[in-house]
């Protein structure tokens, strides 16, 4: 689904991290890195958006920069850490909004829409929220309705920028819980940044640890551990705790 | 796909339009009645021949506050949407003032409006000042890339305008200083032939152009990071709101003045009343709202005897309903 090759990103002219080859199918996977090494760099690189780095990344067998804007949006969706909105839309609207891109210039709702809707909404358990207000929601529950959006958008590959970082204990691990049933439900590529290492062995399927040498930046990797029981020793032992 | 309880506001909305209209083509010092007000209309005669000029111009300022009300409150509907800040207007980016300096250097410089050069020279200067900030806004939004700080440069281009139009007071004569006053003041009167269909033509295609911002307008809610993964292109959207906001803005501000309050309290009214989150439905209710409002607040000048100034009556509706929206947002919003 996902393919890296020879990767270096680059924020102006200071290298970030460097990665190997990595192949990425369907599953769960977590995003580990400490402040500022380029967790949310490497989601926008993928999403197309960075696009100061040097090596290949293949979507689907396609190149990257050779995917219109247009069909990236039916490729890959995302989810951010702060859930908001401008206008009073229903949580019903706002997954409906994941419909854009499936949408013409004048944007009407088609059965179509309305039905992928209704299949999230139930997915999620969200049908008794569907007529609330976003914007009155907890932002557990804000969250769920952004992820509900992303689902909406129907893509192979969802990606996710610290989605638990405004939510409690019991709503990251209900979140956590969420992924891992939509990657069972759907085959789909789900990888999400996080800094909450316990949930790792029972959700994820693979790790990516951006191994940075901090203070010091310019020859950080980015690995990839597929073993999981080798989660939580290899990142303790990364940055040395 | 436009929800029941919509058409009927439209249709409503529609209706009450329709009932401004011609109560402003009715009220006035010199009565005319119905049927004779409905002769003209049609291209009749009446036995008096003046009153043909008086419906003209009845006529004539009630279809200019329509177009200037409907592109106000687009503009209004378009900025707060992309800042996605309820405050945000068509003052806010410094193209009201841009105008406004541009007005400013052709009156205070001692160029009389009513001759028809004077008058070239205003709409010329209003729209080249106009575009001047525009210009720089694109060239800053070149090197800013969030929303909310290009709307602080556009402020400080307005305060930095106005500034600029204080120290040209100081040059000008006192007729030339009033007549810059007045023109602040407001009005939708004074159009006609040519420069009125110019402005009539001008801003309905700036307005059908709005319409490619549906899907962008639509996504804009989210916020530009999520716009973008919707399949966006987020420099192309910003590209054609600030050619379609600053446009309609600097036509309108040359034309009727600087005219406040109905781009801000428009599309809050509009957010209230209509349930779709669909621009496509959204749009054409701002035009309609803001269409209303500013007939509305001339009716009311007119009422007055043209002693109250536009901007006056303006502030007087659109300030209550801006606060109410605002308390309103706070308790269901924040």
């Amino acid at each position: 689904m996902l393919e890296l090759k020879n990767i270096e990103i680059k924020v102006s002219s200071r290298s970030l991290f460097k990665l190997g080859e990595l192949k990425l199918n369907a599953g769960l996977i977590a995003l580990i890195g400490r402040n500022g090494t380029g967790k949310s760099t490497f989601l926008r690189t993928i999403l197309g958006e960075h696009k100061n780095f040097s090596g290949l990344i293949k979507l689907d067998d396609k190149n990257l920069a050779d995917i219109p804007k247009s069909e990236m949006a039916k490729l890959i969706s995302v989810v951010y850490s702060k859930p908001d909105i401008f206008g009073n839309h229903s949580v019903k609207e706002v997954l409906l909004l994941g419909r854009l891109p499936y949408q013409n210039l004048f944007a009407n709702t088609t059965q179509e829409d309305l039905s992928e809707v209704n299949r999230v909404l139930e997915l999620l358990e969200l049908k008794a929220f569907a007529d609330k207000q976003f914007s009155i929601l907890s932002d557990g529950e804000k969250q769920l309705a952004m992820i509900g959006r992303a689902l909406v958008q129907n893509t192979p590959i969802i990606l996710l920028d610290e989605p638990g970082a405004f939510l409690d204990l019991v709503n990251r691990y209900k979140l956590a819980g969420i992924l891992k049933k939509i990657v069972a439900d759907s085959n789909k590529l789900v990888i999400y940044s996080t800094h909450h290492i316990d949930l790792l062995e029972n959700y994820c399927s693979g790790v990516l640890l951006i191994a940075a040498k901090l203070p010091q930046y310019g020859d950080n990797e980015m690995k990839y551990l597929s073993e999981v029981n080798q989660f939580l020793p290899e990142i303790k032992r990364t940055f040395g705790l | 796909m436009p929800k029941n309880k919509d058409i009927l506001i439209l249709i409503t909305g529609l209706f009450i339009l329709a009932g401004l209209f011609f109560t402003n083509l009715y009220i006035g010092d010199v009565s005319i009645s119905w049927s004779e007000i409905f002769t003209l209309l049609s291209g009749g005669n009446v036995e008096n021949d003046s009153w043909s000029y008086i419906i003209e111009s009845r006529f004539n300022r009630s279809v200019v506050a329509i177009f200037a009300g409907s592109a106000l409150a687009l503009c209004g509907l378009i900025l707060q949407v992309y800042f996605r800040n309820p405050l945000a207007g068509p003052g806010v980016l410094g193209i009201t003032s841009g105008a406004s300096l541009g007005v400013a250097f052709v009156v205070l410089g001692g160029i009389s409006a009513g001759t028809f050069l004077g008058n070239l020279g205003i709409i010329s200067a209003g729209i080249i000042g106009a575009f001047l900030v525009l210009g720089l806004l694109l060239v800053v939004s070149k090197f800013i890339q969030n929303a909310v700080t290009l709307l602080v440069v556009g402020l400080m281009f307005g305060y930095f305008v106005s500034a600029l139009i204080n120290i040209l007071f100081l040059w000008a004569n006192l007729a030339d200083t009033r007549e810059y006053v007045v023109w602040g003041l407001g009005s939708f009167e004074g159009l006609q032939n040519i420069e009125m269909s110019l402005f009539l033509v001008l801003i309905s295609i700036t307005i059908l152009f709005s319409f490619f911002l549906i899907r962008p307008l639509n996504a804009m809610v989210l916020g530009s990071e999520y716009a973008s993964s919707l399949g966006i292109n987020l420099k192309k959207t910003k590209f054609l709101i600030i050619i379609i906001t600053g446009v309609l803005a600097a036509l309108v501000t040359v034309y009727c003045g600087p005219v406040s309050f109905i781009g801000i309290a428009v599309p809050q009214l509009v957010r209230i009343i209509i349930k779709s989150k669909n621009h496509l439905v959204i749009i054409p209710f701002a035009l309609l709202f803001g269409a209303g409002l500013a007939l509305l607040a001339d009716i009311t000048v007119r009422l007055s005897g043209n002693a109250l100034p536009l901007n006056t009556v303006t502030a007087l509706i659109g300030a209550p309903v801006i606060i109410y929206t605002i308390i309103k947002m706070n308790s269901r919003f924040a």
